[in-house]
């Protein structure tokens, strides 16, 4: 066999191999709708986050909240407990309007996916189920390696048939191989300028009390904002339940009274 | 009449300390009141110039965009037709003027602000607005700044570009060069952020510039995620600012009869008109009338004290030149009692020396009052040829200029004049109907 003959052949080989390591729109699809999967919860659903705020000149904030979630409806409720200033302020998503309340004027404001969720890096999707399957088209990058992690790399882009808000028109993903759990996102706004880069070091993994559904929370979340540089958000879950909630618990008549 | 103004005369130049006294003293009232009444009428028209200028025009057509009820863009998309419309129904046009006006979140260096007005302009199409803004020195916006300034304003042009307020340059802790993130929602409300270099810092002209920033208009449009000919906003500019309000229904016929929807004005802040529009069930599109009266309701305050003081003014001059003239006229007529009884002896009817008294009173201070008003208003085209520039924040932030500017108002020159003529004319009568009382045997008896 000549040696160009037998380049070749070591070409079409790594071509093949390579080919097979990426994933097919199918395969990807699955990969989306398995995430949104595991965070769906089959019941209400509670849970308490720890966010701390560092600025980029070095000031700390820090706020507990407390979310409510009824998936099968859409409903959210997020309210702050403390600090101090802050408790009683609270988000609610009725149909697709997102609320938010502050006790110290009474009034509820209609508030953007663009917005931010008390911190000043966080967003609604960071206390919510993703909904990564419905919203966006995925496209492979490559297969990479992510803190010793083998990945893919995915870019997903808005769909352009979603009417409701969101809040990054694209993002890449890097989803680890083996476990199919983000490990990383980098989101971008629609000039394509990088807005904020998160990282999910740590995940949790629930089994339901009645289905047994084995549900998977980020346990630690990072966020740097790219914009605001310095400025870095970290969040923690604890406290979880999936013991029914109030009926009428998603209205903004019971947020404005638990903010009294 | 010839005998009578030779009675009013004699008796002025009789006693001429007196008269010189009280005329030099009403001659500087009027001096005064006109220098006053001019710097006045200077503030309103700096204030008012200032002010179309940043809003666009007299009148502003703003683009009100609700793809669903509770979703409110700025923005209109192709402003072609109703520019027409516009170009077709006001009789007192100057031009319009094409703008983004859009709120957006701007942030550097761990600082964030909200600009409720991010004006996306064309500095070939907005010369006004350039004109009456004025660059800051560094020392006004960074601390050990110095006393120069950087930037130069005509590179707005340039693509990726923004003018800020001094106030906003030193909240953010940026200066000319660097580069800011400007952020907001696109059309589709998902975030958009574009990267925009600060090429000039300008001076603050009040609270109305604390909520305005100066953009290139295509940056603005790439932010917003529409199409570059897209805009928010048409800005009016009348040949003539008393012409509004007929505008005003000019162009609401005109949009009615184009079948163009046109909303009122909505004399509130921004952020309220949101919450407004919001909660109105209406979508599609649709364009706020307002005139900028309405636009800039918070500034108004400055043209109501104005005109108070305007007011004040012309009362204390009238105050101070009726009780000196009532004065000398009662003095005049209690000296000219026997003069009067040998007229009204010789058949001089009560009116006619009624009006000999009235033309000395007239002489005295209608006369001296134009040569003071005369000196005035030479006095103000002089002040205002010098172009004096102020330091006083708080004169430049509510005329929204750093020149003393003195412009004659006819109609503060007539009020004076129509004052001065009142107030001697009743100070004559007053006196008159006194000294008429007496009868002519016993006023006669006076002469010395």
């Amino acid at each position: 066999m000549k040696v160009s003959s037998l380049l070749t052949f070591i070409g079409m080989l790594l071509v093949a191999a390579s080919a097979s390591a990426q994933l097919s729109p199918q395969q990807m699809s699955a990969m989306l709708k398995k995430i949104d999967d595991v965070m769906t919860v089959p019941s209400d659903y509670q849970v308490a986050y720890y966010m701390q705020q560092t600025d980029s000149d070095g000031e700390e904030k820090v706020w507990q909240v407390m979310t409510f979630r009824r998936d099968q409806e859409g409903s959210l409720m997020v309210i702050a407990n403390k600090p101090h200033t802050e408790a009683g302020k609270g988000y609610l998503r009725a149909g697709q309007n997102l609320w938010f309340y502050d006790p110290s004027t009474g009034k509820w404001e209609r508030r953007g996916e663009d917005r931010s969720f008390f911190a000043r890096s966080s967003r609604r999707r960071d206390f919510d189920v993703w909904r990564l399957h419905d919203e966006y088209d995925p496209t492979y990058v490559a297969k990479e390696k992510v803190g010793g992690v083998d990945v893919h790399r995915l870019k997903l882009t808005l769909k352009k048939t979603v009417t409701w808000e969101s809040d990054f028109p694209s993002w890449e993903i890097w989803v680890n191989s083996d476990t199919g759990l983000p490990v990383k996102v980098d989101q971008f706004a629609e000039s394509g300028k990088l807005m904020r880069s998160v990282f999910y070091p740590k995940w949790q993994t629930k089994k339901h009390p009645k289905t047994g559904k084995d549900l998977v929370m980020p346990q630690e979340t990072r966020i740097f904002d790219q914009v605001d540089k310095g400025t870095r958000l970290h969040l923690i879950t604890r406290e979880m339940s999936f013991d029914p909630l109030a009926p009428n618990m998603f209205s903004k008549a019971w947020l404005e009274a638990k903010s009294r | 009449m010839k005998l009578l103004l030779i009675l009013a005369t004699s008796h002025l130049r009789r006693n001429s300390l007196r008269t010189r006294l009280l005329a030099s003293g009403i001659a500087l009232a009027c001096m005064l009141s006109i220098v006053l009444a001019a710097f006045e009428h200077g503030v309103v028209l700096d204030l008012v110039e200032g002010s179309t200028a940043l809003v666009g025009g007299q009148i502003s057509v703003v683009g009100i965009n609700k793809p669903a009820r509770e979703k409110v863009f700025h923005l209109a998309g192709d402003l072609t037709e109703l520019k027409k419309v516009i170009e077709a129904s006001v009789t007192d046009l100057e031009r319009v003027v094409v703008r983004h006006r859009t709120p957006t979140r701007l942030i550097a260096r761990g600082e964030s602000i909200v600009v409720a007005n991010t004006l996306g302009i064309d500095v070939k199409e907005d010369p006004e607005l350039l004109r009456i803004l004025s660059p800051a020195k560094q020392s006004a916006y960074k601390r050990g700044g110095k006393e120069v300034v950087l930037g130069d304003l005509s590179r707005l042009g340039e693509p990726g570009s923004i003018a800020l307020f001094a106030r906003q340059a030193k909240n953010l802790r940026v200066d000319v060069g660097d580069t800011i993130t400007l952020r907001a929602p696109t059309l589709r409300n998902v975030e958009n952020a574009v990267d925009v270099n600060v090429v000039a810092v300008l001076q603050d002209m009040g609270l109305i510039t604390s909520w305005n920033a100066l953009a290139d208009k295509d940056t603005i449009s790439t932010l917003l995620g529409v199409p570059r000919d897209s805009a928010g906003l048409l800005g009016v500019r009348l040949r003539n600012v008393e012409s509004t309000e007929q505008s005003l229904a000019e162009i609401r016929s005109g949009m009615t009869k184009a079948n163009i929807p046109s909303l009122p004005a909505m004399v509130m802040f921004e952020f309220s008109k949101r919450t407004v529009l919001e909660a109105q069930p209406w979508v599609g599109q649709k364009y706020i009338v307002a005139s900028w009266i309405d636009e800039l309701f918070l500034t108004n305050w400055v043209l109501d004290v104005l005109h108070y003081l305007r007011l004040g003014l012309l009362f204390v001059v009238c105050a101070v030149i009726g009780t000196g003239v009532a004065n000398v006229s009662l003095m005049t007529t209690r000296e000219r009692i026997p003069q009067i009884g040998v007229l009204r002896a010789l058949g001089m009817r009560r009116g006619k020396v009624l009006l000999s008294l009235a033309l000395e009173m007239m002489l005295l201070a209608v006369g001296t009052g134009l040569v003071g008003i005369a000196a005035g208003a030479l006095l103000s085209q002089g002040l205002d040829a010098m172009e004096i520039v102020t330091t006083s924040k708080m004169l430049v932030n509510n005329t929204m200029s750093d020149t003393l500017r003195f412009a004659l108002d006819w109609r503060a020159i007539v009020s004076l004049m129509s004052a001065l003529t009142a107030v001697s004319l009743i100070g004559a009568v007053v006196g008159g109907i006194r000294s008429l009382s007496v009868e002519p045997t016993v006023a006669i008896r006076h002469v010395d």
